[in-house]
């Protein structure tokens, strides 16, 4: 998929666990993992909002934009 | 949750109805099959072996019978008879026609016992919490398709069955009454599709964090 997900760069960024993020959105683990590892089919605008209130950044930051040609590189 | 009991009371039915098709079908093809190795191929001396009876409905092109005799064939390898609406035809389990009855009763026992342990699978397989199964669809098509074939099968042996009960009577026309198959298996197949299409909505919803 073109769509990269960059969750695990923003949380290096703050030093963060995965499990902490988990606790304090309110998500499982598994489906943070699923989207994580770039194996999530679309995320919901209000998970993408709570995400960047904790991590402080942009969507941006966390969703980039990779030409599938690119990607398969 | 809502519905939670009856889907629970139909998959047990489903169960219980699985297991009774089951006895059936082996009673139905035990009897046929002793049947077959005592029966005669006339119906000389075999009326006390209680020969096999057709009921076909017909075209109403002979005149009714008040009395209802059987006509024999020559030889005495088949019997007919007219009561209001439709034939009764006899033979012996040893004739063409028994035989011939014989194999297509197996081969409807089979599709039967296939059709039923689809559906006993589709209900194993599904929970009123995840309604969604991707190898339901398949299921779900191919109960379809059971139908529609067993439809088909069925007019394949109107014209056997007429041509080989025409060989002892000429001039009878049989009907072989056909089912509602074909219309509930093309039901069954559109249902497929829109099944197989809730499974990959389901499968999206799944993986949306």
């Amino acid at each position: 998929m073109p769509i990269i997900v960059n969750l695990d760069v923003m949380l290096a960024k703050r030093k963060m666990q995965l499990t902490e993020l988990s606790g304090k959105i309110g998500i499982t683990m598994s489906n943070l993992s699923i989207l994580k590892t770039g194996k999530a089919k679309a995320i919901r605008f209000s998970t993408l909002e709570m995400i960047c209130e904790i991590l402080e950044c942009q969507p941006a930051d966390i969703l980039e934009y990779v030409p599938e040609k690119e990607s398969a590189k | 949750m809502r519905g939670q009991k009856t889907f629970t009371i139909t998959s047990k039915f489903v169960g219980i109805i699985f297991y009774l098709v089951i006895l059936t079908c082996v009673i139905n093809v035990v009897i046929r099959t002793y049947r077959l190795f005592e029966g005669d191929a006339n119906l000389a001396g075999t009326w006390h072996q209680d020969p096999l009876s057709f009921d076909v409905m017909s075209f109403g092109h002979l005149n009714p019978s008040t009395q209802f005799p059987y006509r024999y064939s020559e030889g005495k390898l088949a019997a007919l008879r007219q009561p209001p609406d439709h034939y009764q035809l006899l033979v012996g389990h040893r004739s063409p026609i028994g035989y011939y009855d014989y194999f297509l009763s197996i081969l409807l026992t089979g599709a039967v016992l296939y059709g039923m342990w689809e559906l006993r699978s589709i209900f194993r397989s599904i929970s009123i919490k995840e309604p969604f199964a991707a190898s339901n669809a398949r299921r779900i098509r191919n109960i379809g398709l059971l139908l529609i074939g067993v439809d088909i099968v069925k007019i394949i042996n109107y014209i056997i069955f007429d041509f080989m009960a025409n060989k002892y009577f000429s001039g009878a026309e049989l009907l072989i009454q056909i089912g509602n198959g074909i219309w509930v298996g093309s039901l069954l197949l559109a249902l497929s599709v829109v099944y197989r299409r809730g499974v990959e909505i389901y499968s999206d919803n799944q993986l949306t964090i």
